[in-house]
């Protein structure tokens, strides 16, 4: 069932998303920086979503205010703006079905792919144990979780950045 | 919240990992290196977040402390990173991070 707090949550997704391909494939670097300050805000606003406020608040001030404060002026010390690699120019389509691509692959693996059972695993542990120790549940949970997974989304996330950037190389190629 | 929700920002926190690794392994200048270690302290700080809202319900004061924790030992991180990044400028006059290998000995 699609809600509306889904579909907030998928708008923020597909924006962190968006953020990151353009924070690593972005010619210049001043623009990822740019990108940065977007994605950051956006990780407070899950923060804030998810009921941590003073966290939200502290990503805000923080990543957005001191760090990437301090990498401009870095930048700025610097000999001239960094490019790196040819300017990539796609038209709009080519741009929405490459977001469109992109989006259907991280919604079909968040409605299909279950990593592990994640919402019942804490409640029989805590009936099992009955230890009340936060840090034992803490640790069974994180045992649990299958490495397999990890590198299951660590290489699918792999081949998409690696065939996303082939792609928009073979844009360029043809002009 | 529902358990979809979740699954989603835990698979986001995931990916924004791994995305920091392939910024750390695979881009060559300075700046976006440290851009992809910063990507990854944030999945992790992420991914903590959504466990612990799976598990209790709710952010417990433990994990925002650490949360807290960990986002000020990232600015240091970042900080000391950019003080190393730029003395490699000032010596190497390069932003290549393969330049630094000539450090080896």
């Amino acid at each position: 069932m699609l809600s509306i707090d889904l579909l907030i949550v998928m708008l923020m997704v597909v924006s962190v998303f968006g953020t990151l391909v353009f924070m690593s494939e972005c010619k210049y670097v001043g623009r990822s920086l740019i990108a940065f300050i977007f994605f950051t805000v956006l990780v407070a606003i899950i923060y804030l979503y998810l009921g941590a406020p003073i966290v939200a608040a502290f990503q805000v001030l923080i990543y957005s205010g001191a760090v990437v404060a301090f990498m401009l002026l870095a930048l700025s010390m610097m000999r001239e703006e960094v490019v790196e690699g040819p300017k990539i120019t796609l038209g709009i389509l080519t741009r929405f079905i490459v977001g469109f691509i992109a989006l259907s692959i991280v919604l079909l693996v968040a409605y299909y792919y279950v990593p592990l059972n994640l919402l019942t695993l804490p409640n029989s542990t805590m009936k099992s144990y009955l230890t009340g120790s936060r840090e034992y549940v803490v640790s069974f949970f994180m045992w649990g979780v299958r490495p397999v997974d990890v590198v299951i989304l660590g290489v699918f996330t792999l081949v998409l950045a690696a065939g996303i950037r082939h792609f928009y190389k073979e844009i360029m190629k043809r002009g | 919240m529902d358990g979809v929700i979740l699954r989603l920002l835990f698979a986001l926190g995931i990916t924004i990992i791994v995305w920091g690794f392939y910024m750390v392994v695979a881009k060559r200048k300075m700046v976006r290196t440290i851009i992809g270690i910063e990507l990854m302290i944030n999945g992790a700080n992420l991914v903590m977040i959504v466990l612990d809202y799976m598990i209790y319900g709710a952010i417990t004061p433990l994990v925002a402390t650490i949360l807290l924790l960990s986002i000020s030992v990232a600015a240091s991180i970042v900080t000391v990173a950019i003080i190393l990044m730029l003395m490699a400028y000032k010596l190497f006059k390069s932003e290549d991070i393969t330049d630094l290998s000539e450090l080896r000995w």
